[in-house]
C-alpha cells in the first residue's frame, strides 16, 4: 500500500516537475511578443533629420569633443571678468551635490516613518500579537490600506513633474525643486524600507515576545535593528540617484550641473559639455565606490586579533573592532547634510507679483475642471474628461507605454548578454571563488580576465551616472526629434542598472555548483549556465519588473523634451497655465502606475512561487 | 512550579503532547528525552505559551496559563527564560547588545532603545559580570555574527541571565556542537542554573549528556511522559523502552 502511494505521488511530482508550463516561461514568452509588438509600433525609423541638415557631421563633432574636453571658456567674446568656465561648473556641481543632499535630509525620515509603518510586520505586531479586537483589526486594517496608498501616490508622480506642480504652486525656488525630489524619493525609500523590514527573519521578534516584551519594543529592537545596515545601504543608493535628479532640475531653470550641460550643447560649445558629463560621472562613480565600501562594512562583521588579557569593560570597548571608515562617512554625511540647509546662496527664492499664499490659492482653483468651475457641478467633468482623453490623453498613454517597454527590453537583453563578464566572482583568475593552483593562468590571462572584469563594470556605471534626461536630451539632438532617442536613452539607463543589480545577484548566489562545474574542466559560461542561472534567473526577472514600473514614470517626464507622451502634454498645460489639464495627465499617469504596481506584484509573486 | 496536567496539544490531526502530565519544582535541574517528534520542543513551547493547550491544564507557579489575563501572561513570559534551538540572537549587532536585551520584558520602549544605543556603564558592568559567568568577557563588543556556534550558545545563556527569570529553558543547547565544546556548555549551564538558584529544563538528543549533568530525567514519546525518574535509575530497558528499540529478534 505504502509503495502504491509513494509511486502516485512521485508521478504527481514529476508531473509538476515535467509541466511545460510555468511562471517562467509564460513571463520570457511574454517579453517576446512585447518585444515584437512594440518594434512595430515604433517602426524603423531610427533617425529624423530635417533636409540639407547634417546631422552625422553634428554628431562627429560631438563625439569627437569627448577626446578633447574643454577646461576654459569656448566661447570667446565672453568679458575679462566674467566667471570662468570651470568656477562655473564647480558652483553647478556643488549646487547639484547640494539641493541633493537637502532632498535626502527630507526624504530619509519621512521615508522611514512611512516605511515602518506601511510594513506588514508593523501591524502583524501591533495587531494579531496584542490580541486586539475586531472592530481595532479592521481600524488598523484601514490606516495600512490608507498609508499604502499614499507611498504609491506620492511616488507614482515622477520628481520633474512634483517640480512643475510645486513650481505652478509655489513659485520657482530651489527648496521647491528639493521638495519635489523628496516627496518621491520618501515614496519609494518607504515602499523599498517596509520590504526590506518585512523579509527579516522573524527569530529574534518571536523570542522577544515571549520574554514580555511589548510589540512596538520588539519591532523596534529586532525587526529594525536587523534591517538597519539594508537600510542604511540603500538609503546611499537613493543619495546617488538624488545627485542625477538634482542634475536634471538644470533643465527647468535651477542652476545645477544639469543647465550647465544644456546651456553648452545649445551653444554648439561640446568640449564643455564633455567636461561636464565627465565630472557628473565622476561623482556618480565616487558616490557608487563609497555606497560599495558602506556595503561591504556593514554586512560583513569587523575582526580584530586582540589578545584577550585586557580586563576592564573600558578597555575592551575601546580595543573593540570596529570600522573607523564608517564611522566617519557617517559623520560626513550628517555634517554634509546640516551644512548643506545653511551654507550657499538663499534657498527660498521668490519672485512674482502674487504673495506665495495667493498664488497657491490660485493654484487650487485653477486644479478645478473648467466646466466645473463654471457650473459647480462635478459630473461635467466626465465630459471635459472624456474630450481630453479621446483628443490626446489616450494616444500619450499609449505612447508613454511602448517606449517605458521597449527600453526595458532592450536594456533587459544587452545588460543579460554583457553582465556575466561584470560579475567579480566569474571576470577574474580565480573564477567561483576556485583555489589559485587550479587556475593555471599566465599572468598575461589573468590580466586579460581582470580587464574584461572592470571594463564591463565600467560600461555599466558610466551608462548608469548620465540620468536618462540628459542622454534623451542629447541623442534628441544627434539623432533628430522622434521616439526612439527616448528609447535609447531609457534603454541605456536602465542597461546599467540592470547590470549592477544583476551582477549583484550573481556575486551573492551560492557559487558551489558552478565551482564544481568549473573544477570539472567546465567553462566559465559552462559553470555560469548550469551552476548560477538556474538558480538566479527568477530573481533577474523579479529586478525588470521593478524596473518597468520605473521605466513608464521616466517615459512619462521623457516626453517635455517635445515627444507625446504624456509629459509632453503635461509640460504644454503647465506652459500654458491650463492646471486642470495638466492635473488630467499627471492622474492619467498615477493610474497607470498603481495599475503597473499591483501587476508587478501580482508577477513578482508568481515567479517567487515558481522559486 | 511547574505543573501539566492531563495535558493535550493538538497541531490539526497531529498530537503533539497526549494527556501528558508532570510536575517540575522549583530549582529542579530537568533533562527532557526521547526520539525526533516525541513533543520535547511542544512541551519546552508551551511552557514558554507560544503553544496554547488543546486540553488539560498548565499551572506555573500556581497560575493556570490558558486563563491569565494579558498582564499576567506578560509577567510570567517575564519568569520564563527561553534558549531556542537557533537562538534568536540578533546578527548584527554587539554580544553587549544581545544580552542586555533578555531584560527587554523588564523595561519600557525607550529605556530599551537607550540601553541599544547608550547603555550605562553600571549595565555594561553587569553584562560583563554575566559574560565572565560563560567565559566570553573578550568578545563583549563584537559584532555577534563574528562568533563561533558555540560562542553564540554561551551568548543566548548570558541573554537569558540577564533576563533574571525563575526559569531557564534550553532546547538542544548542545545540538551543534562538537563533544568537547558540549561538555564544557552544559558544565556552564548547569552550573549557572545552580548558582542562580534557577529551574532549569532542557531538552537533549545525548542521553550521556542527560544522565551526566542532570539528577532527574524525563523521558517522551508520542507524546507521552513514558519516563520520570532519576537519571541514576535511569536502565537500558527504559531507554529500549522510550526509543521503541527491540533486540529480541537478533
Amino acid at each position: 500500500m505504502r509503495s502504491t502511494i509513494s509511486i502516485i505521488q512521485m508521478n504527481e511530482q514529476l508531473h509538476l516537475e515535467n509541466s511545460f508550463w510555468s511562471w517562467r516561461k509564460f513571463v520570457l514568452l511574454l517579453f517576446l511578443f512585447l518585444f515584437v509588438f512594440c518594434f512595430k509600433e515604433l517602426g524603423f525609423q531610427f533617425t529624423n533629420h530635417s533636409p540639407g541638415s547634417q546631422p552625422w557631421k553634428t554628431a562627429g563633432k560631438f563625439f569627437s569633443a569627448a577626446l578633447n574636453p574643454s577646461f576654459t571658456d569656448q566661447n570667446p567674446s565672453l568679458p575679462a571678468d566674467a566667471t570662468s568656465f570651470l568656477n562655473r561648473l564647480g558652483t553647478n556641481l556643488l549646487n547639484t551635490l547640494r539641493y541633493a543632499f537637502i532632498a535626502m535630509s527630507l526624504a530619509v525620515p519621512a521615508g522611514l516613518l512611512l516605511g515602518l509603518i506601511s510594513s506588514r510586520s508593523w501591524w502583524k505586531d501591533h495587531s494579531s500579537r496584542a490580541n486586539l479586537s475586531l472592530p481595532l483589526k479592521l481600524t488598523f486594517g484601514f490606516f495600512f490600506t490608507v498609508i499604502r496608498f499614499f507611498t504609491t501616490f506620492i511616488r507614482s508622480i515622477h520628481e520633474l513633474i512634483w517640480v512643475l506642480l510645486f513650481f505652478s504652486m509655489i513659485g520657482d525656488s530651489p527648496l521647491a525643486a528639493c521638495i519635489a525630489i523628496a516627496l518621491p524619493f520618501a515614496g519609494t525609500l518607504a515602499k523599498v524600507f517596509s520590504e526590506i523590514i518585512d523579509e527579516q527573519d522573524d527569530t529574534a521578534s518571536n523570542h522577544m515576545l515571549y520574554s514580555g516584551a511589548h510589540s512596538l519594543q520588539i519591532f523596534l529592537s529586532t525587526r529594525f535593528t536587523q534591517a538597519l545596515p539594508d537600510l542604511i545601504t540603500y538609503s546611499f543608493y537613493r543619495l546617488e540617484c538624488a545627485v542625477r535628479a538634482s542634475a536634471v532640475l538644470g533643465f527647468v531653470g535651477i542652476e545645477t550641473i544639469g543647465l550647465s550641460i544644456k546651456q553648452s550643447f545649445q551653444n554648439l560649445y561640446y568640449g564643455e559639455v564633455w567636461t561636464a558629463l565627465y565630472l557628473l560621472i565622476i561623482t556618480i562613480v565616487i558616490f557608487d565606490i563609497i555606497g560599495r565600501a558602506i556595503r561591504k562594512r556593514l554586512n560583513i562583521a569587523p575582526t580584530s586579533d586582540l589578545a584577550s588579557e585586557v580586563d576592564s569593560v573600558r578597555a575592551l570597548e575601546r580595543n573593540a573592532p570596529s570600522w573607523p571608515l564608517l564611522k566617519w562617512i557617517a559623520i560626513s554625511l550628517g555634517f554634509t547634510s546640516i551644512l548643506a540647509w545653511f551654507v550657499g546662496p538663499e534657498l527660498n527664492t521668490y519672485h512674482s507679483h502674487l504673495t506665495r499664499w495667493e498664488r497657491t490659492q490660485q493654484f487650487f482653483k485653477d486644479i478645478i475642471p473648467e466646466p466645473v468651475k463654471d457650473s459647480g457641478n462635478f459630473v461635467d467633468a466626465i465630459p471635459w474628461a472624456s474630450d481630453l482623453w479621446t483628443a490626446y490623453g489616450a494616444e500619450a498613454l499609449f505612447s508613454t507605454l511602448i517606449i517605458a517597454t521597449m527600453a526595458l527590453l532592450l536594456a533587459a537583453l544587452f545588460s543579460y548578454m554583457i553582465v556575466p563578464w561584470a560579475s567579480r566572482t566569474i571576470a577574474n583568475h580565480h573564477p567561483f571563488r576556485t583555489p589559485s593552483p587550479y587556475n593555471k593562468m599566465t599572468k598575461l590571462h589573468q590580466f586579460g580576465w581582470s580587464l574584461v572584469g572592470h571594463f564591463t563594470r565600467f560600461v555599466f556605471i558610466v551608462s548608469r551616472s548620465i540620468p536618462e534626461y540628459i542622454l534623451a536630451y542629447l541623442l534628441l539632438s544627434i539623432l533628430g526629434v522622434g521616439v526612439w532617442p527616448l528609447v535609447l536613452a531609457l534603454a541605456l539607463h536602465n542597461f546599467g542598472i540592470l547590470g549592477r543589480l544583476w551582477g549583484e545577484i550573481i556575486e551573492n548566489n551560492n557559487q558551489v555548483t558552478a565551482k564544481h562545474i568549473h573544477l570539472n574542466s567546465g567553462s566559465r559560461l559552462q559553470a555560469y549556465g548550469f551552476g548560477i542561472l538556474p538558480a538566479s534567473s527568477n530573481r533577474q526577472l523579479l529586478y525588470i519588473f521593478y524596473r518597468w514600473e520605473t521605466c513608464i514614470r521616466e517615459s512619462t517626464v521623457l516626453g517635455m523634451l517635445g515627444i507625446s507622451s504624456l509629459g509632453y502634454y503635461i509640460h504644454i498645460e503647465s506652459a500654458n497655465f491650463r492646471y486642470d489639464a495638466m492635473v488630467f495627465y499627471i492622474l492619467l499617469g498615477t493610474i497607470v502606475i498603481f495599475i503597473s504596481d499591483l501587476l508587478s506584484v501580482f508577477l513578482r509573486a508568481k515567479l517567487k512561487d515558481a522559486g | 512550579m511547574i505543573q501539566f496536567n492531563d495535558a493535550t496539544l493538538c497541531f490539526g490531526s497531529t498530537k503533539a503532547l497526549d494527556h501528558c502530565s508532570l510536575e517540575i519544582k522549583s530549582g529542579e535541574q530537568v533533562a527532557l528525552i526521547g526520539p525526533s517528534g516525541s513533543g520535547k520542543s511542544s512541551l519546552l513551547k508551551t511552557i514558554t505559551s507560544e503553544n496554547l493547550l488543546t486540553s488539560g491544564s498548565l499551572k506555573i507557579d500556581g497560575k493556570k496559563l490558558n486563563s491569565v489575563n494579558s498582564k499576567e501572561l506578560k509577567s510570567i513570559r517575564r519568569s520564563i527564560a527561553y534558549i531556542p534551538q537557533d537562538l534568536a540572537l540578533i546578527p548584527n549587532i554587539k554580544v553587549s547588545q544581545n544580552v542586555s536585551l533578555g531584560s527587554v520584558g523588564q523595561e519600557n520602549t525607550l529605556t530599551t532603545l537607550k540601553n541599544l544605543t547608550f547603555a550605562s556603564k553600571k549595565r555594561l558592568d553587569k553584562v560583563y559580570t554575566i559574560l565572565q559567568e560563560v567565559g566570553i568577557t573578550d568578545k563583549m563588543f563584537h559584532r555577534t555574527d563574528s562568533l563561533s556556534g558555540g560562542q553564540q550558545q554561551r551568548v543566548a545563556i548570558a541573554r537569558a541571565i540577564f533576563q533574571n527569570a525563575t526559569y531557564l529553558l534550553a532546547d538542544e543547547p548542545v545540538s551543534a556542537v562538537d563533544p568537547t565544546r558540549a561538555h564544557s556548555l552544559l558544565d556552564c549551564l548547569t552550573g549557572i542554573a545552580r548558582d542562580h538558584g534557577f529551574t532549569l529544563i532542557c531538552t537533549l538528543h545525548n542521553l550521556e549528556y542527560a544522565k551526566k549533568f542532570f539528577p532527574r530525567l524525563i523521558g517522551m514519546r508520542a507524546g507521552s511522559v513514558s519516563y520520570d525518574g532519576l537519571s541514576t535509575e535511569f536502565t537500558e530497558r527504559d531507554f529500549n523502552a522510550l526509543y521503541n528499540l527491540d533486540y529480541t529478534d537478533e
